[in-house]
Order: C-alpha cells, then sequence, then structure tokens
C-alpha cells in the first residue's frame, strides 16, 4: 500500500492542524504570546513544518485576495480610480479598463505639455506629484484595504480562546450542540460535556489534557481548567509549569509533570505518573489554602468531600487513559452522512450541508454507530443529488457500515452512480456473497471477503494515484488499474439503489456513509471504525486474500 | 514634445514603468510581507509603506533592468523590521532570528502564486455555494459574529465549518498543485 505524501510523513496531521490553526489566529490578530512561541518553536525545528506554513500561508493570501474580489477578477491596480481624483471622464474610464495605465499617461502627458511655459513647470511637477499621490490614495484605499479584519477581535465574545481541541476518540456529547470536533478553538469558560470517548485538549499555556468520557469539564484560562466530573490526564511540559486542574474538593497543581484525576461521585482520586504535583485544599468560606501536599511520582491520593486526603502506595496509573490510539477519523473528510435521522425526509450531511433526498428507505433502525437506514431491497434508496460526490480524478476513500439481509447472485448496490453506457461509473455493493466492487464497466473489478448476513460490517473503496483499494473490516487490499479510469460526473451518486432502475437494490441496513479525498491509511480505518457504537461489533471476517483484479 | 502615440516625456515613463512594475510585483510583494509578518492586517498595513518607499525610492535607487520584485522584497523586510521596532507595538511576532531566516527563505514567485490562485478557483468550484460564502465572508474580515448572524448559524458551529472547509481547500490545493506540477 503507498505510504502518505512525503510531507505529511515527515510532518504528522497533528502537527499541521495545530500549526495552521495557529496561523489562523495569527492571521486574525488573534494569537496569545504563548501561542506564538508553539508557532516559533515550530517553525524553528522542523523544516517540514515551515513547508507546511509557507504554504498555508500563502493559500490564505490568495484566499483573501479572492474574498476581496468575489467575482473572482484576480485584483491589480485599477488607475480608472484616478477619474475620481483627477477628473477623467467616464468614457475615458471605460477605454482605459483595456489598457488600465492610459489615464495616468494622459494626466502626465497633459500636464507634461506645459513644461515649456517657465512659470508652469513647477506646477507640473507639483501636479505631477499630485497625481502620482492620488493614484496612490485611490488605489490604496479603494483596492488594497478590503474590510479590515476583525477590527475588534471576536465581538461575538469578549473571551479569549484559551484551548484547541486536538484529537477525538469514539467521542460522544451530552447534546448535539455541544458536540466537538479536532481543531475547534474553546473560549475561556467553554463546557465541555462528554458522555462517552476520549478528547485530548490542548490548553494555549502549554499542557495538554485527555479527557476521558463521562466526564464534565470547564476551561477557565489557558493554563487551568474546573473538573466537575469524569477522568483526566494531565501532560505538563516545563513551560506551562502550574497548570491548575480544580475541583469542588481540592486543586491540583502541576510542579512539571504528567498525572490523572478522577472525580466520581464527591469522590477524587489522583495518580502521579512523573514528576510532581501541589494538592491544595481551600477554606470553603474564604477560598483561601488551608491545606497542601505534595505527591512524586509512583504516589496516588484520594478523599472524599469534607474528609482528609489520604496518601496511597498503590498509585495505579492504569486506571487512567493516557494517550488517543492513532488514526484519525476526521482528516480529508469532504462528506458525512451519519444516517441518524429519526423521521422521514432530507439526510443530513455534515461537511457541506447538501442534504441528500430518502426515497422510501426506513429511518431510526438500529444502527452501528447511532441510527440506520433500512432499504428493502426494491424502490429505496438514498439520492445525494451529487454528481462530485466521488472525485472524477482525484484521491477518495468512501466508507460505510452494512448490515445485509440476504446477499444474491444479481447484487446489490450500496453506492453507484451507474448508468448504462455511461464511461466512468462505479458501483461498490455485495455479489454472490462478497464485496463487489466495479469501476467502468470491468476495467477495475474486485471481489472482497464474504459478507456475513445479519453483521454489521465496515466496508469501503479507495483510490490513490490511479490505484484503488478494497476495505472490508479495517483490512485493504490494493487493486491496480492498468491505466487511469476517472469516474463519470453526470449522474447523481445513489446509496442502496441502481441509478436508472429498481434492479440490484440494496435490502438491508446502511449506516454512517463518509467520504474522504484521501486513501485512509489502515489506522484511520479503525479510528472511523471505532466511533462505532454497537455492542459486540468486533469484526471476525476480515478480508481474505482473494481480492482479483482483472 | 510628443504626443500619446509617440515617445512618451521621461516623468511619464518614470510613473508608467513604476506603475507596471508595481502590478506585476506588488502580489508577490504582499504574499512574502504576510509570510514574515502572518497578519492580514498588520501586512495591508507594512505593504502600504512599501509601496510609498518604493516609489520614493523608484528614481534613485532602483536600477532600470534589474530584478523589481527582488528589490521590493528587499524594501519590505527592511518595512517589516522598522515595523516590529516601531514603539507602538506590541513585542509580538516572530523572534529576529528566525524573521532573518524565513526572510531569506521564503521567496515566494508570482508563478507560484498565479497557480494557486488558479488551484484554488478550482477547489472553490467544488464546495457548495453556502461554503464558499462563508468563506468569502470569512476572509474578507467579517467578524464570527457578522457572518453568523448572515448565515444564521451559531457561532461555534460556524467555526468548525470554517476551519474544516479551510482544510479541505488547503489539502484541495496541495493536491492540484502537485497534479500540475
Amino acid at each position: 500500500m503507498n505510504g502518505p505524501p512525503a510531507s505529511s510523513a515527515m510532518f504528522d496531521s497533528d502537527g499541521r492542524r495545530r500549526l495552521m490553526d495557529l496561523v489562523d489566529a495569527s492571521l486574525r490578530g488573534e494569537l496569545a504570546e504563548s501561542e506564538q512561541q508553539q508557532l516559533d518553536a515550530m517553525l524553528v525545528a522542523n523544516p517540514s513544518a515551515r513547508d507546511c506554513f509557507r504554504d498555508y500561508v500563502l493559500d490564505c493570501a490568495v484566499l483573501r485576495e479572492w474574498a476581496a474580489q468575489p467575482d473572482g477578477v484576480t485584483p491589480r491596480f485599477n488607475l480608472a480610480s484616478l477619474g475620481q481624483v483627477g477628473g477623467v471622464s467616464p468614457s475615458e474610464i471605460e477605454r482605459s479598463k483595456s489598457l488600465a495605465i492610459r489615464p495616468i499617461e494622459r494626466r502626465l502627458w497633459q500636464a507634461l505639455h506645459w513644461r515649456t511655459h517657465p512659470y508652469r513647470f513647477s506646477a507640473v511637477v507639483a501636479l505631477l506629484t499630485a497625481v502620482i499621490w492620488s493614484s496612490f490614495f485611490a488605489f490604496t484605499i479603494s483596492h488594497w484595504r478590503p474590510a479590515p479584519l476583525a477590527a475588534s477581535p471576536a465581538p461575538a465574545s469578549a473571551n479569549p480562546l484559551v484551548a484547541t481541541v486536538a484529537k477525538l476518540d469514539a467521542a460522544q456529547f451530552t447534546a448535539p450542540d455541544k458536540r466537538l470536533a479536532p481543531g475547534d478553538l474553546l473560549e475561556q469558560g467553554a463546557v465541555i460535556e462528554l458522555s462517552a470517548g476520549l478528547l485530548e485538549l490542548r490548553f494555549h499555556g502549554g499542557a495538554g489534557l485527555l479527557v476521558e468520557g463521562p466526564a464534565t469539564l470547564r476551561v477557565d484560562s489557558a493554563d487551568d481548567c474546573f473538573l466537575q466530573g469524569g477522568k483526566v490526564c494531565a501532560t505538563v511540559p516545563a513551560r506551562a509549569r502550574g497548570f491548575t486542574i480544580r475541583s469542588e474538593l481540592v486543586d491540583l497543581v502541576d510542579l512539571g509533570t504528567a498525572f490523572g484525576v478522577e472525580i466520581l461521585s464527591s469522590r477524587l482520586y489522583t495518580s502521579v505518573f512523573t514528576g510532581s504535583i501541589e494538592v491544595q485544599r481551600r477554606s470553603t468560606s474564604a477560598g483561601a489554602i488551608v491545606a497542601t501536599q505534595i505527591l512524586t511520582a509512583g504516589q496516588a491520593a484520594e478523599m472524599e468531600a469534607n474528609g482528609p486526603l489520604r496518601v496511597l502506595v498503590d498509585a495505579q496509573p492504569e486506571r487512567f487513559t493516557r494517550e488517543i490510539p492513532r488514526g484519525d477519523a476526521e482528516h480529508g473528510l469532504i462528506a458525512h452522512y451519519p444516517l441518524d435521522e429519526t423521521s422521514p425526509g432530507e439526510v443530513a450531511e455534515q461537511v457541506s450541508g447538501r442534504a441528500a433526498k430518502n426515497r422510501g428507505a426506513q429511518v431510526n433502525a438500529p444502527g452501528a454507530a447511532g441510527g440506520a437506514y433500512q432499504f428493502d431491497g426494491q424502490s429505496s434508496y438514498l439520492d445525494t443529488e451529487r454528481t462530485d460526490l466521488i472525485p472524477a480524478h482525484d484521491d477518495f476513500s468512501f466508507f460505510c457500515w452494512i448490515q445485509t439481509e440476504s446477499t444474491v447472485e444479481a447484487g446489490q448496490y450500496l453506492i453507484n452512480n451507474y448508468r448504462v453506457g455511461e464511461p466512468g461509473r462505479m458501483a461498490l455493493g455485495v455479489r454472490k456473497g462478497k464485496l463487489h466492487l466495479f469501476v467502468d464497466g470491468t476495467r477495475v473489478e474486485a471481489f472482497g471477503g464474504f459478507v456475513a448476513d445479519g453483521r454489521w460490517q465496515h466496508v469501503g473503496v479507495s483510490r490513490q494515484d490511479g490505484n484503488f483499494y478494497l476495505w472490508q473490516n479495517g483490512v485493504g487490499k490494493r487493486i491496480p488499474a492498468a491505466a487511469a479510469v476517472p469516474i463519470g460526473e453526470r449522474s447523481p451518486w445513489l446509496i442502496g439503489k441502481r441509478s436508472e432502475d429498481n434492479a440490484r437494490s440494496f435490502l438491508g441496513r446502511i449506516d454512517d456513509v463518509r467520504i474522504y479525498d484521501r486513501l485512509l491509511l489502515p489506522e484511520d480505518v479503525e479510528a472511523v471504525m471505532r466511533l462505532a457504537t454497537t455492542a459486540s461489533l468486533v469484526p471476525d471476517n476480515r478480508l481474505e486474500q482473494e481480492v482479483v483484479a482483472p | 514634445m510628443t504626443n500619446l502615440d509617440g515617445e512618451m516625456p521621461a516623468a511619464g515613463d518614470n510613473a508608467k514603468e513604476f506603475l507596471r512594475l508595481l502590478t506585476l510585483h506588488d502580489r508577490q510583494t504582499f504574499a512574502y510581507i504576510l509570510l514574515l509578518v502572518p497578519n492580514f492586517n498588520d501586512a495591508e498595513e507594512i505593504a502600504q509603506e512599501v509601496r510609498v518607499k518604493l516609489w520614493q525610492q523608484f528614481g534613485d535607487r532602483f536600477e532600470r533592468g534589474t530584478d523589481f520584485g527582488a528589490w521590493a522584497r528587499s524594501v519590505a523586510f527592511y518595512e517589516v523590521r522598522a515595523f516590529r521596532r516601531s514603539a507602538r507595538r506590541q513585542p509580538i511576532g516572530f523572534s529576529q532570528e528566525l524573521l532573518e531566516s524565513l526572510g531569506q527563505e521564503f521567496q515566494p514567485a508570482e508563478e507560484e502564486l498565479s497557480e494557486r490562485r488558479a488551484a484554488l478557483d478550482e477547489c472553490l468550484s467544488r464546495l457548495s455555494a453556502p461554503v464558499r460564502e462563508m468563506l468569502r465572508r470569512h476572509y474578507a474580515g467579517e467578524s464570527w459574529e457578522q457572518i453568523s448572524q448572515r448565515m444564521n448559524r451559531s457561532t461555534a458551529g460556524l467555526r468548525k465549518a470554517v476551519y474544516r472547509a479551510r482544510r479541505t481547500l488547503a489539502d484541495c490545493i496541495a493536491r492540484t498543485m502537485r497534479r500540475e506540477a
């Protein structure tokens, strides 16, 4: 299998994301001093980071240019604006459009015609200067100052941004409006309500915090937070020494360390992995520190409300998850249909907001990750109404969960843009009890492992550099293509049915359809699979060594 | 004295030539400044100072026939340093050592910017109209609150959507440029 591009291999996707977050904050004038230091450190330490920085800033420069010219015209000097200060007629301005320099030529020429008169010469020079400066003025004001960037930073909220969501793993939140995604910036006072899974937070002061759901946490500054309940694990570099986790019971002040804290039913347990922390107890009335206790590596302590702090011999570091498993389920996601609707109608797509249409599929069936859609094997399907859902020429990955009811000889389509006679049609489905992919007739065709009816299976297809990959339950097999096979962009992509008739319709359930603009690595696919919420979802029929290529 | 169809007067040549060169190299110079001072407002302020300096020094210090873009970048670099030294500025931005290093290393070419712009246009066309509009407002400098009101979205949701879209765009631009290379 081909690896990721060299640049990303040298500078991982997390680092790239963090760098982009820092650059974005910087471009808007919202970069804290500590973040500036982080950015400096990244650029000094890593040549790949500098390449990434350069590319991203240049992208932003052209985006800025595009945004200032919504008609898509590349901005250039438009000296027609001279007319506003120099008295050029509208017709002259119109003529000047084909040669933007003309108005100033005319003005200077007219002025210089007076040069022969001795008294007029100085006036000409003055006029020349005035014209030039006027053009500068008009030009800079009208063309080179697009709307100022957030003159009053973040007016929607005066709170500074103090932390960034770095990673998620099977994270679920207590409510849809509480959902967070990697890269989200958190304002001071933001509350995280994680009902399950893992969330990695990077405080802008430098500390990292892994939150394990269920947990409720408030981010109070770039250097401290309030843990109401749940389990967290802090990793604090030297520059962030003093990072504090506060709670109803005690404050835990870092002294250069890594430590875990769990609060459950007014009971606190903390364990120090490396370095040391200071446990501070405050009076309930004045809030003054009334007792402190230093804990060092290997030590743990517990206490209950109003009870004493008891230092324990057994530190139990295994009680805490200290890092999120590798893999990235979000990077490069270009379309995502969670298929969690509870009523018929539009089918939400979470990246672009371009909803699909539900044509008769039953909603709210028990799924692999939340709800799923039930297809009847006849006429029900989802119409994405998009012909560009799968990139025609570029890399992509398509994944979904399926639960078949009866795989038949004729095959059933999961996703396709099939239309007889049209070039570039692609279909992924099940056939003869196996996963089946074909592209553009049979220019690329492959069968995967057996699909067991009644069990959830994670399946997909990818393309990178012209080669296709078939995925089943986390294992991918490369299917070499003899030549580049573009995928058609004429017919809309349908989920659960062939495009032109009711043949080869899918019978069973489909859930969590995801499309990426890259080839996912196996660990990424594992990360996608970990998002599944169904218990005992451990696929056992990995893709066999029987993928065949034409 | 000749007319417009004949030879232009020297002073006219000067202005015309200056504006021609500035037009050719302004985007490149702005990108260079933005790489050294990645803050849109500050970079635009510096860029305006640079344009004025370039005009003031055009007759005396620029040797015709040499690389105007390189000259503009050298003027820009000194303006960046002057901007940082300015008493009204907070001591923020890259360290002096890093700035010197980046100033040498980052020399964006106009061709590259044109290619990026073309790639951007292609990648933007793949986004839905609402996402494009959201990005346009964001990069035109509208505040989160303004955009969220205009687009009837929560600020938090808007931020997520913008960050996701700009990552998608960055990836797409990189891919497109690799493909074109």
